[in-house]
């Protein structure tokens, strides 16, 4: 009798555990299952910003954990709050926590989205559960961007349930800029580095994409023109070359617009037509004849970027879109 | 409507336009102080920053003279 009640009970836990694993759902076509990573972005001045930080390049601005629960999809991500600041910092007075987002929600707030699945030998069951315990925690937003356990910026929260299913995920320091320098100062930021969204994920892995841009192909040229930017804002260059405040909004300078809507223009669709490879060398060929070459200095100073594959130089690849594209 | 790809292509499509970020950037705007508030404060500091390095030979994103040249033509 024992032994029965012992053998259902151990049947009942692997049915639960298989339960778990198999749920899937189609959506408009992409497979969606616990445990994915979704990545997204957004067509606006912060996306650039953010991808200025890093010493490396990575696209994206926002992630979080897609998670099916009664059929339904959902995202678990870290999103702060803005709270009215006049004399404070507004990290200081940022709030927020971890959520559970429905994905058609989460969706209307995006531009881009991309679904990548975890690497094969992460614990999708260990990640989903780090998710809903950090909800049910209601772990605090990090405004600043710190490495610390007790509150979780989006890719951070991301990067340790990934941990949590046996995945590690390495920051990526600060670039050396003294013009970004004052202002991670201003807000507080200390931590020397982070982790961008595009850390997260590997091209392998790639399940599909929901996007407003005219193609997937169309988002990559948005993206290499951030590389470009990335390449030229070297360490002498103030945040004021590349963007303008008007009354407390943040906005690329014209010529900076004009420039990255010419990338894009450059590639209106034609999914997997182009190889990243190909729109990264036109989009450094188009900032080169729009912006100029870099003077002997300048060259000096992006060849001293660090390269993924350790190389130095001007020619890189398109390195900071997920690796194996 | 958004575009969803999948392997076997594009299924909708929907012109691309700058606009104001969604609430999601739109946070994060907030978040580094810059979102549209006329009573944040910015130190001097900061807003300094935000100024175009004075002169254009050490700017690596001022647009070379043929082609302002070129787009100041058109704007006329």
């Amino acid at each position: 009798m024992f032994k029965s009640v012992i053998m259902v009970v151990a049947a009942t836990i692997i049915w639960s555990a298989n339960a778990w694993a198999e749920p899937r759902i189609d959506y408009k076509g992409l497979t969606l299952r616990p445990g994915q990573i979704v990545v997204a972005d957004g067509l606006d001045a912060i996306s650039v910003l953010i991808s200025l930080a890093t010493t490396e390049f990575r696209p994206f601005s926002h992630s979080g954990i897609l998670v099916i629960e009664d059929g339904d999809p959902y995202i678990y991500e870290s999103i702060g709050k803005y709270a009215f600041w006049q004399r404070e910092t507004p990290t200081d007075v940022t709030t927020g926590e971890v959520t559970r987002t429905e994905f058609a929600k989460f969706l209307k707030r995006q531009r881009h989205v991309e679904i990548y699945e975890p690497p094969d030998h992460v614990d999708r069951g260990a990640v989903v559960a780090f998710a809903r315990k950090s909800l049910i925690d209601k772990v605090p937003f990090d405004a600043h961007f710190g490495l610390d356990r007790d509150r979780y910026y989006c890719t951070e929260f991301v990067a340790y349930a990934l941990e949590a299913g046996g995945h590690r995920i390495d920051p990526i320091p600060f670039r050396d800029n003294a013009s970004l320098a004052v202002l991670r100062r201003w807000l507080g930021i200390r931590e020397p580095s982070m982790i961008p969204p595009g850390a997260l994920v590997d091209q392998e892995n790639y399940v599909g994409t929901i996007t407003s841009f005219p193609s997937r192909t169309t988002y990559h040229a948005f993206s290499a023109a951030k590389m470009e930017l990335h390449r030229r804002f070297t360490e002498d260059q103030k945040l004021g070359n590349v963007f303008v405040v008007t009354n407390n909004r943040l906005d690329l300078r014209p010529a900076v617009q004009t420039f990255v809507e010419n990338a894009m223009a450059a590639f209106p669709e034609n999914e997997a037509q182009f190889s990243l490879a190909r729109i990264e060398a036109r989009i450094q060929a188009l900032g080169e004849a729009y912006f100029g070459s870099l003077q002997a200095g300048r060259r000096k100073a992006a060849a001293a970027t660090p390269r993924e594959d350790g190389a130095q130089g001007e020619t890189r690849t398109l390195t900071g879109y997920p690796t194996g594209s | 409507m958004a575009t969803t790809i999948t392997s076997n292509g594009i299924r909708r499509r929907q012109r691309t336009a700058w606009s104001l970020p969604g609430p999601g950037a739109l946070a994060l705007a907030m978040l580094l102080g810059l979102g549209s508030n006329g009573c944040a404060h910015i130190p001097a500091d900061v807003q300094a920053e935000f100024r175009a390095t004075a002169d254009p030979i050490d700017n690596n994103f001022v647009p070379r003279p043929a082609v302002a040249e070129a787009e100041a033509h058109m704007r006329e």
